[in-house]
């Protein structure tokens, strides 16, 4: 595997990582408590609304 | 500003002092008021920031409690209570306020004084509360609050002729700016020792004998005889007794035989407090207030009186929305123009300076093509907030609710639901959240169910992609133009759908009786550019971080999906063959081909079908899609723009894959269909979690997945049997 595959591999390795980790934060809103942080800053219904 | 003046109670009356409840030295205030008098402001001024939150037993409703000392060092506690217009005990809120007044409360006895918060702006819709509040026989002090505003608006309120009516001691007070507080503090400390307030107003004696017996009945359930009349009054208009009279016998049968006599003798049980309250308030006002000049209030009214009309209301709203949604396409072209350009040099430039192999293509068709494609975006989105912020700030969002109201009581949903619906127009997460105001647990199901069909801002990039590549700017009418008018309808497909769906569920699954709302409507005023400013900024950063974060990051997902495996290109086969058959070949070429059957009889390819399954993670993430396809596919990459690509996109046989009736179909699907994780998850959340939220969520999810194919099957086999096609 030469250095370019391993560099693309990485990014979507990352990508990947990223997404479940949003995902799971997303489950946890479904649980989570009443009065929590909404979709988690990216539709703008955070903290400051 | 006019000096802070006490209202001075006439010799005349004795006082009849009580003690208090609580004991200890320590008096306890409750400080009560109609919404944006200033209550929160003064209960600041009042204690500082020695305050404790909280939530009243039992319920989310928040309890704020404060502390000072008054003149002589007793320690004073104020208990802020919610915001309420009245004490009909309709809503969580103001079965709250009444509950602590008439001391049934739990963990909370009766306030030793009550501090009625008035906006002198408003006086007459104030002293509506004010009068329900006195007849409970509490010591009571009033506030006239915000009358540096009035006194500008050329409204002048005489606080001592308001003592001599009322009864009860009346001070001017500019909480902002901390004047009349220690007046207002003086005459808390007294008002324990002062006579207490009476009914003001004779009720008809056919009214009067027909409320004895209810009367009767909460003396003899514990309440003092004062607020047994002011109870008995008020419960002749409700449908529920609420639960701070849970327990008293024979109550319910009461209110029946009274409401029958005041219906025998002509008069209306609904209406009677109402009229008898006003009749006497309208006196009252006529007396104490002064209008000595016309001033903004005046303007405002002149306008309402257009703006607010029944007929050309609604003709005004929907014409101005058209103006908004065409000036979206009009000024974003150019700019729009500009930022494909520039993503389109990034592009090259960047294919130029790097090695061809598999990074440039992630660098190229994920990274640039994929979440660039929904970046182009960004002008649209600022301009529409620029326009939502300027109709906010300027008070005619508040003017377009009221307007909405009467089509939101026409379908049986409380006034209440278009706050949340409104706010679904950017997000339905923030409007799922904020159905928590509505007090009938029906009303708020049926507005979570239907509040995704409002268009969300993540819809914009996927209509202004369909509208600006295949429907022509041509102009209708003179003024508009069918881009404008395209997304408008768009706007409305999704409102008027809402109100339908929301009928139905309130005839079917959540029966209930809708509610007439009370809402303010602040003056008109010009936006300050710097309050826009914020607010846009606001909204363009968040758009920005998502196409930076998730769409990105899908992006890069999406292309690898699209890229591998390898396909080796066969002997003879040209670029743009050999570029087609390694997409088919793909994971995602794969899995287009698998649900291809599914989306054929809505007129799309594999590729609009694989856009539309990565999407239900996110709506935008349609475009980034198309941008990573076309991307990866695409032999000549002279041509960046999506939009270029989708319109030159073909079928095996020649014909063209997007045609203006596919654009509108596909828009259609996406007015309908629930593609949120968040907003599901909310919704999970908001009802009831567990089982029960994803019982609901899922069948949310099933009955707009069902309503988005059927109507985007239904224009585009429509649309071919009329030869559109």
């Amino acid at each position: 595997m030469d250095v370019q595959t391993l560099i693309v591999v990485a990014l979507v390795l990352a990508a990947a990582g990223y997404l479940l980790g949003r995902w799971r934060k997303t489950l946890a809103l479904a649980r989570g408590p009443k009065d929590g942080p909404g979709c988690g800053g990216g539709c703008g219904c955070g903290p400051e609304h | 500003m006019e000096v802070a003046e006490a209202g001075a109670i006439p010799a005349s009356h004795a006082p009849s002092p009580a003690p208090s409840a609580h004991g200890g030295g320590v008096l306890h205030v409750a400080l009560i008021g109609n919404p944006n008098t200033g209550k929160s402001t003064l209960f600041n001024a009042l204690t500082g920031m020695r305050q404790r939150v909280g939530n009243y037993s039992g319920v989310t409703v928040e309890r704020v409690e404060g502390r000072y000392r008054d003149a002589a060092g007793r320690p004073v506690t104020v208990l802020d209570l919610p915001g309420t217009y009245s004490l009909s005990a309709s809503s969580p809120d103001e079965e709250i306020a009444l509950g602590v007044l008439l001391g049934r409360a739990e963990g909370l006895d009766t306030p030793d004084v009550v501090v009625v918060v008035l906006d002198a702006q408003n006086l007459e819709r104030n002293l509506f509360l004010a009068t329900q509040v006195l007849e409970l026989g509490l010591p009571t002090v009033v506030a006239l609050n915000q009358v540096d505003a009035a006194a500008a608006a050329g409204i002048k309120t005489d606080p001592i002729e308001l003592t001599l009516e009322l009864g009860v001691p009346v001070v001017a007070t500019v909480a902002t700016r901390g004047e009349g507080l220690d007046l207002l503090k003086q005459a808390v400390s007294r008002a324990v020792d002062l006579p207490r307030a009476e009914r003001k107003f004779d009720l008809p004696p056919e009214a009067a004998a027909a409320l004895r017996p209810v009367e009767a009945c909460l003396v003899a359930g514990g309440l003092s005889a004062s607020a047994a009349a002011m109870e008995a009054l008020r419960l002749l208009a409700v449908t529920q007794l609420g639960p701070h009279l849970a327990g008293i016998a024979g109550l319910e049968a009461a209110v029946e035989r009274a409401r029958a006599e005041v219906e025998a003798a002509g008069l209306s049980p609904r209406s009677l407090e109402a009229e008898a309250r006003y009749g006497w308030i309208a006196e009252v006002a006529d007396r104490v207030v002064t209008r000595t000049a016309t001033g903004r209030r005046s303007m405002t009214d002149r306008v309402d009186a257009v703006v607010l009309h029944r007929v050309a209301g609604p003709l005004i709203f929907v014409a101005l929305m058209a103006l908004v949604f065409q000036s979206i396409f009009t000024w974003s072209e150019p700019l729009i123009g500009w930022v494909e350009g520039l993503f389109g040099a990034l592009g090259a430039t960047v294919a130029a300076a790097m090695p061809p192999g598999d990074l440039q293509g992630l660098v190229v068709d994920g990274v640039i093509a994929g979440a660039g494609s929904v970046l182009v975006f960004l002008p649209q989105i600022t301009i529409l907030f620029l326009f939502i912020g300027f109709l906010e700030d300027s008070g005619y969002m508040a003017r377009a609710a009221f307007i909405m109201d009467r089509f939101m009581r026409s379908v049986g949903l409380h006034g209440r639901s278009f706050i949340p619906l409104l706010s679904g127009y950017a997000c339905a997460v923030p409007g799922v959240m904020s159905t928590r105001t509505i007090e009938s647990p029906k009303d708020r199901l049926a507005t979570i169910m239907v509040l995704p069909l409002m268009s969300c801002s993540a819809r914009i990039p996927i209509y202004t992609l369909l509208i600006g590549t295949f429907i022509p700017p041509v102009a209708v009418a003179g003024v508009f133009n069918l881009q404008g008018l395209t997304l408008l309808a768009m706007y409305l497909l999704g409102t008027l759908t809402a109100l339908a769906m929301a009928a139905v569920f309130k005839k079917t699954l959540m029966k209930g009786q809708a509610r007439p709302m009370i809402m303010e409507l602040p003056p008109y005023r010009l936006p300050s550019l710097r309050g826009l400013a914020l607010s846009v900024s606001h909204r363009a950063s968040l758009f920005l971080k998502k196409a930076g974060t998730i769409i990105l990051a899908l992006s890069v997902v999406l292309w690898a999906l699209a890229t591998y495996p390898k396909t080796e290109a066969a002997p003879g086969m040209d670029e743009a063959a050999a570029q087609e058959a390694q997409l088919a070949g793909s994971v995602l070429g794969t899995l287009g081909h698998a649900i291809e059957p599914a989306v054929r009889p809505l007129g799309y390819d594999w590729k609009i079908g694989v856009g539309i399954v990565s999407s239900f993670a996110a709506r935008e993430v349609f475009v980034a899609t198309m941008g990573t396809i076309y991307g990866v596919g695409a032999a000549d990459e002279s041509s960046t723009s999506l939009r270029d690509r989708l319109r030159a996109e073909r079928h095996e046989s020649g014909a063209p894959v997007y045609t203006p009736l596919v654009a509108v179909g596909l828009m259609v699907f996406y007015v309908y269909a629930m593609m949120c994780m968040s907003t599901a998850a909310v919704v999970v959340r908001e009802t009831g979690g567990g089982r029960q939220g994803l019982k609901w969520a899922a069948f949310q999810f099933g009955w707009m997945l069902a309503l988005a194919y059927l109507a985007a099957l239904l224009v585009y086999q429509g649309g071919l049997l009329l030869g559109f096609g």
